[in-house]
């Protein structure tokens, strides 16, 4: 009887705690905060071939043209036009955007990271050094060495958030006006 | 009765608290690695062969017009929806159920069928399509015999259909489903099948 009590105790408190560890530790890759992030819950998101009024700077999403930026790791020395950045946020990419005055070292840096659903430009109107943006998402940092872009790039690249998940960020082949 | 009987009783009561509590708990998991419910692996199944069609008829398309918005967006759905494709094949491979069922389409949603009326089931249902929004092969047929702004159109039109049956089906799973991965892509299925209609009837304006 003591035995059977034992056993009992012990797979309950096995069921309970191994519930609890799996719950858990998938939150925390889900949740995990990278400190200074902004979400923004967008809903916009049709393709229309006029200009549109973005609130944030680098937009985080939102009305875009039909045709999306290459974002396999393309490198960008021109800023790009928004509503094409959009679409290509819209397939999953993460954008990373720096001001044209950033140290030559630090842009090269940052090029470095670009690979595949991301893609680097300058923003010269944008008011942080560098900026990352994903769909709904967007974090300001002063550094191209600080740790959170490594934690971005692994978070938002075809993150949870992508409205339109498995899009391809391959230009449409034989381009597109 | 008996101090044994107590006994046996107890045992009993303490077994239904660790089986109880245990189901509880894992049932609050809302994780892909659950045992799926019946609608999850029909979605899985039906919506792998809907989409299946939407490539099917994008890769046509491509091939029948020189039009270039029209072949970038077939491009866009046909890399999308293979790849969304993959993922609820691979749901299916984890689950450890076919990837192809033998069973009649669209039985998982079979209780909202059935109460819709006669017009409703005609919307959503092509005469000669086995799931709602699907062309029949008569109209892929034609599609095939088209060349330039007929095969545009059509297209279109077939499209349109065919995503507006698509948006009804995520829409099912997600009213029968608690497992967070398989609403999360059926969401972004109603969101973006919807924004896609709405830009393919504005370019079917056109004609």
């Amino acid at each position: 009887m003591k035995l059977a009590l034992i056993i009992i105790g012990l797979s309950t408190l096995l069921l309970v705690g191994g519930s609890w560890w799996s719950t858990s530790s998938q939150q925390k890759a889900y949740e995990q905060e990278i400190v200074g992030i902004t979400s923004t819950i967008v809903t916009d998101r049709s393709h229309v071939q006029t200009e549109v009024d973005y609130k944030d700077t680098p937009p985080v999403g939102g009305n875009h043209h039909p045709v999306w930026l290459s974002c396999n790791g393309d490198i960008y020395d021109e800023p790009v036009v928004d509503e094409n950045a959009v679409h290509s946020l819209e397939h999953g990419a993460v954008w990373i955007t720096y001001q044209p005055n950033l140290p030559v070292a630090d842009i090269e840096t940052l090029e470095k990271k670009v690979a595949g659903y991301s893609f680097i430009s300058p923003y010269p109107e944008q008011e942080s050094p560098i900026i990352l943006t994903a769909w709904g998402v967007q974090l300001p940092l002063d550094s191209a060495d600080d740790e959170r872009v490594d934690q971005f790039l692994a978070k938002f690249r075809q993150g949870p958030q992508t409205p339109e998940p498995g899009a391809t960020c391959n230009a449409i082949p034989g381009g597109m006006q | 009765m008996s101090y044994k009987i107590i006994k046996k009783q107890l045992l009993a009561l303490m077994l239904g608290v660790v089986v109880g509590a245990s189901m509880f708990l894992f049932g609050l998991n809302t994780n892909l690695s659950n045992s799926p419910n019946e609608a999850e692996i029909g979605f899985a199944q039906d919506m792998s062969v809907h989409h299946q069609q939407a490539i099917e008829m994008s890769f046509l398309v491509r091939e029948r017009t020189d039009r270039q918005d029209i072949r970038g967006f077939a491009f866009d759905i046909i890399n999308t929806q293979a790849n969304q494709r993959g993922m609820m094949l691979g749901w299916l491979d984890l689950w450890e159920k076919p990837l192809t069922t033998t069973k009649k389409p669209m039985m998982w949603m079979a209780d909202s069928m059935s109460s819709m009326n006669h017009s409703q089931m005609n919307d959503s249902f092509t005469s000669g399509a086995y799931m709602p929004g699907m062309a029949t092969k008569a109209e892929v047929d034609q599609l095939v015999t088209l060349e330039d702004k007929a095969a545009e159109k059509l297209f279109l039109e077939l499209m349109i259909r065919h995503h507006q049956g698509g948006v009804m089906m995520a829409e099912g799973v997600i009213e029968r489903s608690d497992t967070e991965t398989v609403t999360r892509l059926a969401q972004t299925m109603v969101n973006g099948q919807q924004a896609e209609i709405d830009y393919m009837n504005e370019l079917l304006e056109q004609y």
